[in-house]
Formats: structure tokens, sequence, C-alpha cells
């Protein structure tokens, strides 16, 4: 379970009172999912900041749809982006720890470099 | 439970994607179809199968749910809209297993890196050790320098000391002089048996005295010069003054003197230092000179007849017993010239007790 998830009701009260026609349950969930991607990073690496940004045109095109009364479609839209801000988080966290890993060997190499003086 | 799964979705999947684009007939899928069936294939396939199962198997789910909106119509938005889905389930899946990749890279590096500092600090405590010992073994030779330093300066200390009092003992007991850097100890008096060449039990006291000395001298050549009176042929005071002068060589290796370092001369009536016309005279003529040598010098300067007889050196004319009949002789004593003038002989036979003998 994701830890966004647990930001969901008080998501729901703020989509609510926005008296959007939005399906409430996934646009909640599909905002946490975007402020889940935010704080670790999305926005700082360009793979992950391009889905996040897939992720939030398509929760505008969601409502757009929802205002037109096509709630399956804008259903749809809000499960695309739901998954594609999903991504974004996942690829942030790749990449941290990618970067993390290429730190840990840079310092064995500095080390070695050191040892061999 | 994972294997499972993969089992269940991977070839069972396969098959209904086949299956489902048999079916469809014309229908071509979909772009993203495609693109979702090419990524899945890869999460299949690769790292993510193995290393994030639950995501390739949500993956496979996406995939059925856009592969049956296909087949019941294709070509949808629907269609689309759920190949898009399995695409992205797809590559988060992907994304997934790279992240638990790296993670797994990062602790095999902090491995590593612990592994390099501990055979780092090995290597430093190891030298360290090293250095330890070999500074302790530094200090323990220099401290056994040390030690030796003092002791051998102690010893030379007491060394010098020794030859000072033995010097100052001699001094005070006999009659001792320096000729050229050589020590002359002069015994006079009654030294032995009168006419013979034994001991007397005072000349072995005195003689005591003279070894304890010349034990600071060990390095040095000792000569024992025995001299007579002018009395008496000068054949038989030359061989009495031999045997005096063995009576003593014998008796200071007895008491310590290295016999390698010590000989015997007589040298008979030659060389007086005092009248002998007088009795007193005559008595401080029978005499035995000892001396010790300059360092690193032959024991043969002054010239002698060895104890075995025979001439060690020739170059002093005054020791034959020729040169000692000779027609310089004076009535006046030398008693401490290098060059000691020989003194008139008279016709008195050797040791004859005409005057004080021992």
């Amino acid at each position: 379970m994701h830890a966004y998830k647990l930001w969901i009701p008080a998501l729901s009260v703020l989509a609510a009172c926005g008296g959007a026609e939005l399906n409430q349950t996934r646009a909640t969930e599909v905002q946490a999912a975007v402020l889940a991607a935010e704080q670790v990073g999305a926005n700082d690496q360009p793979k992950a900041a391009l889905h996040l940004q897939l992720a939030k045109e398509q929760i505008e095109s969601a409502k757009r749809l929802a205002a037109d009364g096509d709630q399956t479609n804008s259903n749809l839209l809000l499960d695309r982006a739901k998954v594609d801000a999903e991504l974004a988080m996942q690829l942030a966290r790749t990449e941290r720890e990618q970067e993390n890993a290429r730190q840990a060997w840079e310092k064995i190499r500095d080390l070695k470099k050191e040892s061999a003086r | 439970m994972s294997k499972m799964r993969r089992t269940f979705y991977g070839p069972g999947f396969a098959a209904f994607a086949l299956l489902g684009a048999a079916c469809g007939g014309a229908a071509a899928p979909s772009t993203e179809l495609l693109s979702a069936r090419n990524a899945y294939s890869e999460a299949r396939n690769g790292e993510a199968a193995k290393l994030n199962p639950t995501g390739v198997h949500e993956a496979a789910e996406s995939l059925q749910k856009a592969e049956a909106v296909h087949k019941d119509d294709p070509g949808s938005q629907r269609e689309k809209n759920y190949s898009y889905i399995a695409l992205r389930k797809s590559e988060l899946a992907i994304a997934s297993a790279s992240e638990a990749l790296a993670r797994q890279e990062q602790q095999r590096a902090e491995e590593t890196y612990k592994t390099e500092l501990e055979q780092k600090s090995e290597q430093a405590s190891q030298q360290s050790n090293q250095f330890a010992q070999q500074l302790t073994q530094t200090q323990r030779e220099l401290q056994q320098n040390s030690q030796t330093l003092q002791q051998n300066q102690q010893e030379l200390q007491a060394a010098r000391e020794a030859a000072d009092q033995a010097q100052a003992e001699l001094r005070q007991a006999e009659a001792v002089r320096e000729e050229e850097g050589r020590m002359i100890i002069s015994l006079s008096g009654v030294l032995f048996e009168p006419a013979g060449h034994t001991l007397s039990k005072v000349a072995e006291r005195r003689l005591d005295t003279v070894a304890h000395a010349l034990g600071a001298y060990r390095d040095r050549q000792i000569v024992v010069e025995g001299y007579t009176d002018a009395q008496g042929s000068e054949s038989k005071n030359l061989e009495l003054s031999q045997q005096r002068a063995d009576a003593v060589r014998e008796y200071l290796e007895q008491r310590g003197v290295d016999a390698e370092h010590i000989r015997a001369v007589g040298k008979g009536e030659s060389n007086p230092i005092a009248s002998n016309d007088t009795a007193e005279g005559r008595a401080t003529n029978r005499r035995v000179e000892i001396v010790v040598e300059r360092e690193s010098t032959t024991p043969s300067s002054r010239g002698a007849i060895g104890s075995d007889g025979s001439s060690v050196k020739s170059g002093s004319a005054d020791l034959s017993p020729s040169s000692t009949q000779g027609s310089s002789r004076s009535a006046t004593p030398a008693p401490s010239s290098p060059n000691r003038t020989s003194l008139p002989r008279t016709s008195r036979p050797a040791d004859e007790p005409a005057a004080p003998r021992e």
C-alpha cells in the first residue's frame, strides 16, 4: 500500500468542496499520488517530471469530461493520471537510489586511491 | 506464491494475447496496445520478474483488461486507455525493479566499502604494531648500548684508578723513573741469597707489589734486567744476573704477569749506577730493573741478551760482556741518565762478600 493513500480522507474533503462532478474517490487517489511524486522530487528529474505533468494534464481533462457529463471517460482519464503519477514517483525514487549507489561506488574508488598513495 | 503467479500470468497470458489477436480477425491492435504488449514482455523477461513479481502481476492484469477490450471493442478509445494504463503498469514494474536493483547495488557497495575500510584499518594496525615493535627494539638496543657505554666508562675509570693507584704504590715502595716513555722500576738492596739467585722473602713481598702494579700494563712488553756489581769475573756476573732476572720473571709470571709479555735479560756488571769501589755503591749496583716498554714498541730498544743467553739485540754497545769491560768506566755514578756511563770494576770475584751482599 502506497503511503500517499493515507492522505486520501483529507484530500476527499478538499475535492468535495470543489463541487465538481468528478469521481471523488478516484480524484482523491490521483491527487494523493501526485503529491507523493512531488514530495520525492519528481519535478527535479526530467523523466519523472514528464509523467507528473501528464498526470496533471489528465486530471484537468478528466475534470472537463466530468463537467460535460462523460463520467466513463473521465474515470478512465483519472485512472491514467493516477498510473502516471505513480510512475513519476517510482522513477524519482529509482533515480535517487541509483544516484546513491553511484556515490557509494565513488566512495570506494576514492578510498582505493587514497590507499594507493 | 509470486513464482506461481509468474507461471500463471507469464506463458498463460502470452497464449491469451495470441488468441485474442487471432480472434480479432481484421481488427489490428492499436499502437497503444502494441506498446503495452512490448513493455509487458520486457517486464516479464527482465529483472522485474524476479525483483518485483507483484508489479509484473499487476501489469499482466492491466494488459488482460486491454486485450479484453480490444476483443470486444477493437480500436476504441477504451482500448487505448486500458492499453495506456497497462503500458504504465509495466513501466512501473520495471522502474520499481530498477530501484530494488540500485538498492542492492548500494548495499553491495557499502559492504565492499566496509571491507575495504576494515582491511585498511587492519593494515594500519599491523603497520602501527610493526613500528611499535621496531621502536621498542631500538629503545632496548639504545638502552643496552648506553649500559655498555656506561660499563665501559666505569671499567676505564676503574682501570685508570687502578693504574694510578698501582703507580702510587710502586712509587712509594720502589724507585720508579721514566725514560723516553718507558717506566723503569729499580729494585736494589737485599733481593737474593748471597751469591745465589733465590728470591728472599722480602724480595717476594716487594715483587708482589710490583706484580699488582704491572696488572695495569697488560698490553705492554716488560723486560726484567738483572745487574751485578763489578766484583768477580765478568762472565760469572753475567750468568748470575741472568739467573736473577729469570727468577724475578718467573715470580712475576706466578703473580699473574702474562708470560707472552715478559722476558728476562742478564746484564752482568754493566751499567753501574754507583761506584763499585764502595760497599754502598756495589750494593746499589746489585739490582734488578723492570722496564715497562712504551705502548706498541718492540721490547728491544734497550738492547739485551735473552734469557736463553743469546744476544737479543746488539745495537747497544754497553750490553755485551766485552763492552762492559771497556776503558770508559768512570767512578762517577749516573743514576738517572738514559745513557748511563759504565763505572770502573774491581778485580774481586763476583758477589764476593767484601761488601754487603744479598
